[in-house]
């Protein structure tokens, strides 16, 4: 079942001279409990991507549509209520709220709702990604592979149909950073989520059930690795 | 780019929102300082113009100068200006009404305290100018130019004969009325009064021979006036009471500036302008620590490459001084358009109140002040900011991640938070703590702006409530039943309360009375009083020991009684019950002297009696305790309070056994000539001996009450400005230090409105916090007024609640109106952007 469709996905930064295409004409289509790996050289067109297919950007032309509806739309506000809601996302720099315990920044997502905490559900994430005793901690007491966890954790916590995820890994070590990747597959596959990750590791890529490759904002190739 | 100077100014042109900030802070600061001093200076020198004109502008004045030693004075170069005058003549139109004639060069007639209302001064043979007053008496209404032919008794030699020799003097004389001289109000009530003629016309009058000079000097600036005073004495052989100094006028000449008002002046003064320094430097210390912060990569970087930690210090403090320079002109500016507009305003307003006859100041010495306590403020504050810039290490540059958790975060856990304000109360609380330096430096001004309100308001407050008792509204007339001359008859009563214009006559019968009071009867405050002062205040009578001392009785009508009601905190007030069993309310407290505070004398309960002894006679009487008062409510013209006992008319008649008043005090129709019934008033007033017209219209006029609210309030406004000024730094300081933090908040899916609650209540958790800083600080100063003027005069404590409520609101809605502009800016964060900044 497809969750996520682009049609003719377009986005231009500048004019005249300075006029930049970042991402031309992409149609993807993702479905349902999928695992994509998005590669391409440094300044491809990767995370104008992803940020579009999220709902943080506005494409110039083409549209994005998830779980049927068009997202740009949306108003601002109904777009961030998808977002908090529809979508989850992994930043290369964590991105936590330094005021905010990692507890606190997992279940973000739901105070911004108002939202009753499914208690079984966050402790269950938060015993998974191996935070049981960090719950209080605030983000500068924690290492960069545990942030990284926690704002997995915080992407996973309303149970977005779709995870974004932008270099994840790619301010840890390599040991960190194939627990991190292993956490966010084991994670989406336990509740059937579609997971899109940006990497430069070929090894995250090679366990990928499809990979998308950019080359100067275009889609160069899009296959299934595995079915 | 010529040398790493040329920084500054790109810094500065870079932040143009943050300089054009530090601007406002600067040119604020600089304005109020300024005005404040303007002010100043403006109210001193009146009030020393104000002491010239009342006491006459010389320095002493010498008796008996004999005609040849005339040339020697004038010649004297220490002598500025000297003028002559010779007594030559009293003139009685009434009874109790005098007026001395004297002879004088004009010299003397412009340094004396006497001023033309119109006409001149005289400067022919049998011109005269008299004081307006003494020509309202006259029959014929007499216009300058006219004719006056009136009776006069001629002195001679310096006033020295006694009644009946002058009585064999009378002489009646024609004059040529040359000018009208002002009303001067201590000439008129002491009954003393004067006109003018020449000296010519006085010699002519007296036709003596030898006839002797009174001559006053006034020295030229910075001449030592005492010893000058000596010096010239010696020179006349003058000795005792034939020097004359002046005192008031000498002692402004700053040898002895004992002037209380002067000082009190200058420390309310002082105190404003360090008021007004501590909230400047708060604003530009967090302007450029801000700024500073911000730009630690980048001074890492200029580290990096080998500046020294001196030359990024004057990189800041160029930044600075560039802003001084364009902050310090223009603050003097709008320095001196604030108390040109508003006081001039004030003085065009009327002319009879505090600003009335200001003339506006504006002296080199203030400017150069205020330009120097700019600078150095200035300066000063962003001194620090600009160590704190010199000690970024290189490898700030290099350890990207080095500047965003500088902030030390402690979590606490906030339910009730949570529950009125949702998440976003919570993190807008949390932002707040985040650094604490930085909070306390905003919060700081608003705290001083609400707690300068508070202050201001009780003392306003106080103000109009320390002016007088309950019944004292336009006039009062009034005399000391302790003299021996008789009080206000009924008579006087009716004239009083017939002259047209009057509305109200209250009056006041009151009478010194012994008051006795058993050892039970009387406080423990009071007994040890008594001890401690070793003062006899014991008495025997018919067998019995008492406490015996002064206290006052009045007696009342109806009407005036319940005036009293407020006061009255157990018992009550019933007249026809106090008729019938000498029923009295008492006021336990007084003071007896003048080393000690106010003590409370007895513990008089209701239905207790005590004993009084009233004048001329020695059995004391029983009266019986009906009320307590807890303030005074009357008006009274005793300097010290004393206990007080308060009864009605009927009973204060029976017990003193006279008929007579101490005190009426006048409430007129809003429609009342003043200055007709004035008039009418002062005579009454002459013709009772040792009494005394009071004037509250220009005390209570409410013009003064509003124009000192407006420079009080002012102040406050401004400083409430510069405190939002901070609020709004800090919190677009949060924005940009925070963006990423804010573009993940919008990414995770808060939305814009969820933003928007957050940053609007941290502005208001500003105002909050701020407001229960600085309402302690209020509330503890008000309170120290309140003990300072409690020693005064007894004050009931109010808790100002409404200025706290008001100061409160006022400082939320300016954090929320901080808010306004960052927010502007965050609405128009781009997500993607923020998300993605780098360090
Ligand atoms: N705000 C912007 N303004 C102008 N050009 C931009 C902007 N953001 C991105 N670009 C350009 O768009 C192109 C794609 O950028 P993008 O960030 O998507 O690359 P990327 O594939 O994510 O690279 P990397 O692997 O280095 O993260 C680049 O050439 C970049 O210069
Ligand atoms: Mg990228």
């Amino acid at each position: 079942m497809e969750v996520l469709k682009t049609i003719n996905l377009t986005k231009t930064y500048g004019t005249g001279n300075a006029r930049v295409e970042a991402l031309k004409d992409a149609n993807i289509s993702i479905k349902q409990g999928e695992f994509v790996a998005v590669v391409g050289p440094s300044g491809s067109g990767k995370s104008t991507m992803l940020h579009l297919l999220g709902g943080l950007d506005r494409p110039t032309s083409g549209s994005v549509i998830i779980d049927g509806k068009d997202i740009y739309s949306l108003s601002e506000k109904e777009r961030s209520i998808f977002r908090r809601r529809k979508v989850g996302f992994v930043f290369q720099f964590y991105n936590l709220i330094p005021v905010l315990s990692a507890e606190e920044n997992i279940t973000l997502p739901l105070l911004l709702d108002n939202k009753e905490i499914d208690k079984a559900y966050i402790e269950d994430l938060i015993g998974l990604l191996g935070l049981k005793g960090r719950k209080e901690h605030l983000p500068n007491e924690l290492s960069g592979g545990q942030q990284q966890r926690v704002s997995i954790g915080r992407a996973l916590a309303y149970k977005p149909s779709i995870v974004f995820a932008d270099e994840p890994t790619g301010n840890l070590d390599s040991k960190n950073g194939r627990e991190v990747m292993e956490l966010m597959r084991l994670s989406v596959q336990k509740y059937h989520q579609t997971l899109v990750v940006i990497t430069h590791d070929l090894d995250i890529a090679s366990q990928a059930d499809r990979i998308i490759r950019i080359e100067d904002g275009m889609i160069v190739r899009d296959e299934a690795v595995r079915a | 780019m010529k040398s790493y100077k040329e920084l500054t100014r790109r810094y500065l042109l870079n932040q143009k929102k943050r300089s054009v900030l530090a601007l406002i802070g600067i040119v604020l600061s600089v304005a109020l300082i300024c005005s404040a001093g303007i002010m100043g200076e403006s109210l001193q020198n009146m009030e020393k113009e104000n002491i010239k004109q009342s006491y006459g502008n010389y320095h002493v004045w010498y008796s008996g100068v004999e005609e040849s030693q005339l040339k020697l004075l004038q010649g004297n170069i220490k002598v500025d200006a000297m003028g002559s005058f010779i007594p030559a003549a009293i003139y009685r139109p009434a009874v109790g009404q005098s007026a001395l004639i004297m002879g004088c060069d004009k010299v003397l007639a412009e340094m004396s305290y006497l001023k033309l209302s119109s006409g001149e001064f005289p400067q022919e043979d049998d011109e005269i100018a008299m004081e307006q007053w003494l020509l309202d008496n006259m029959k014929s209404k007499p216009a300058i130019g006219d004719k006056i032919s009136i009776e006069i008794k001629v002195v001679t030699n310096q006033m020295a004969e006694t009644e009946e020799e002058l009585s064999n003097r009378k002489i009646t004389k024609e004059f040529v009325l040359s000018g009208i001289l002002k009303n001067k109000s201590s000439s008129q009530f002491g009954g003393g009064s004067m006109a003018i003629v020449t000296l010519q016309t006085a010699k002519k009058i007296m036709d003596y021979p030898n006839i002797k000079y009174m001559s006053a000097l006034r020295f030229k600036d910075k001449v030592p006036a005492q010893k000058t005073i000596k010096e010239i004495a010696e020179i006349l052989g003058k000795k005792g009471k034939d020097i004359n100094e002046n005192s008031a006028v000498l002692a402004l000449s700053g040898q002895s500036n004992r002037s209380s008002v002067n000082n009190a002046i200058l420390i309310v003064e002082l105190i404003m302008v360090l008021v007004i320094l501590v909230t400047t430097v708060a604003v530009i210390y967090n302007v450029f620590h801000i700024s500073v912060i911000e730009r630690i990569h980048q001074f890492g970087i200029l580290r990096s490459v080998g500046t020294t930690p001196e030359q990024i210090r004057r990189i800041v403090l160029g930044e600075a001084l560039i802003l001084s320079f364009v902050g310090l002109p223009l603050g003097i500016l709008c320095g001196i358009v604030a108390v040109e507009g508003v006081i001039g305003t004030f003085a065009l307003m009327s002319a009879n109140t505090l600003f009335g006859g200001l003339h506006i100041i504006i002296s080199a010495k203030v400017l150069i002040l205020s330009v120097i306590l700019g600078l150095v403020t200035v300066l000063a504050s962003a001194y620090g900011p600009a160590v704190m810039a010199g000690r970024v290490s290189p490898l700030e540059a290099i350890l990207n991640s080095a500047k965003l958790n500088k902030d030390k975060i402690k979590k606490r856990k906030h339910p009730i938070l949570q529950k009125i304000f949702g998440i976003e109360g919570i993190m807008a609380y949390e932002n707040l703590k985040r650094n604490k330096k930085r909070f306390f430096i905003t919060v700081f001004s608003m705290c001083i702006g609400i707690a300068l309100f508070i202050f201001f308001s009780s003392f306003m407050k106080s103000m109009t409530t320390v002016s007088s008792g309950n019944f004292s509204k336009n006039y009062a007339i009034d005399k000391p039943m302790t003299a021996d001359t008789a009080g206000y008859s009924p008579k006087d009563y009716e004239e009083v309360a017939g002259i047209k214009g009057v509305k109200t006559v209250y009056r006041t019968r009151m009478q010194n009375v012994k008051t006795l009071l058993t050892n039970e009867q009387a406080a423990d405050s009071f007994k040890n009083f008594v001890k401690g002062k070793g003062q006899k205040l014991h008495s025997k009578y018919e067998g019995k020991d008492y406490f015996s001392f002064e206290g006052e009785l009045y007696g009342l009508r109806e009407s005036e009684l319940q005036l009293c009601k407020d006061a009255v905190s157990r018992g009550s007030i019933q007249p026809e019950k106090m008729d019938l069993e000498n029923g009295v309310l008492v006021y336990q407290k007084a003071k007896f002297d003048n080393d000690h505070d106010r003590v409370r004398v007895s513990d008089l309960k209701v239905g207790d009696e005590i004993s009084i002894i009233t004048k001329g006679q020695n059995k004391p009487q029983k009266m019986k305790v009906v009320g307590i008062l807890d303030n005074m409510p009357l008006s009274t013209n005793t300097v010290w309070e004393k206990f007080k006992i308060v009864t009605t008319e009927k009973v204060w008649k029976k017990v003193t056994g006279e008929d007579q008043f101490s005190r009426f005090d006048i409430e007129l129709e809003e429609t009342a000539d003043r200055e007709a019934v004035k008039r009418q008033l002062e005579s009454i007033q002459k013709r009772v001996p040792d009494s005394r017209l009071l004037d509250f219209t220009e005390v209570s006029d409410q013009m003064w009450e509003i124009q000192i609210s407006v420079i009080l309030y002012g102040l406050v406004f401004v400083i409430s400005v510069i405190g939002a000024l901070n609020i709004i730094n800090t919190i677009s300081t949060n924005l940009i230090l925070r963006t990423r933090e804010f573009g993940t908040l919008r990414a995770v899916g808060m939305t814009p409105g969820q933003m928007n609650k957050m940053i609007r209540l941290e502005g208001i958790f500003y105002g909050i916090i701020a407001t229960v800083y600085g309402g302690i600080a209020g509330i503890g100063l008000a309170r120290l007024l309140y003990s300072y003027l409690n020693k005064l005069k007894e004050f009931t404590w109010s808790f100002p609640w409404e200025s706290l409520i008001i100061g409160g609101l006022g400082a939320m809605l300016i954090g929320l109106l901080a808010t306004a502009i960052p927010l502007r800016r965050i609405s128009r964060m781009d997500v993607v952007e923020a998300v993605r900044a780098e360090e």
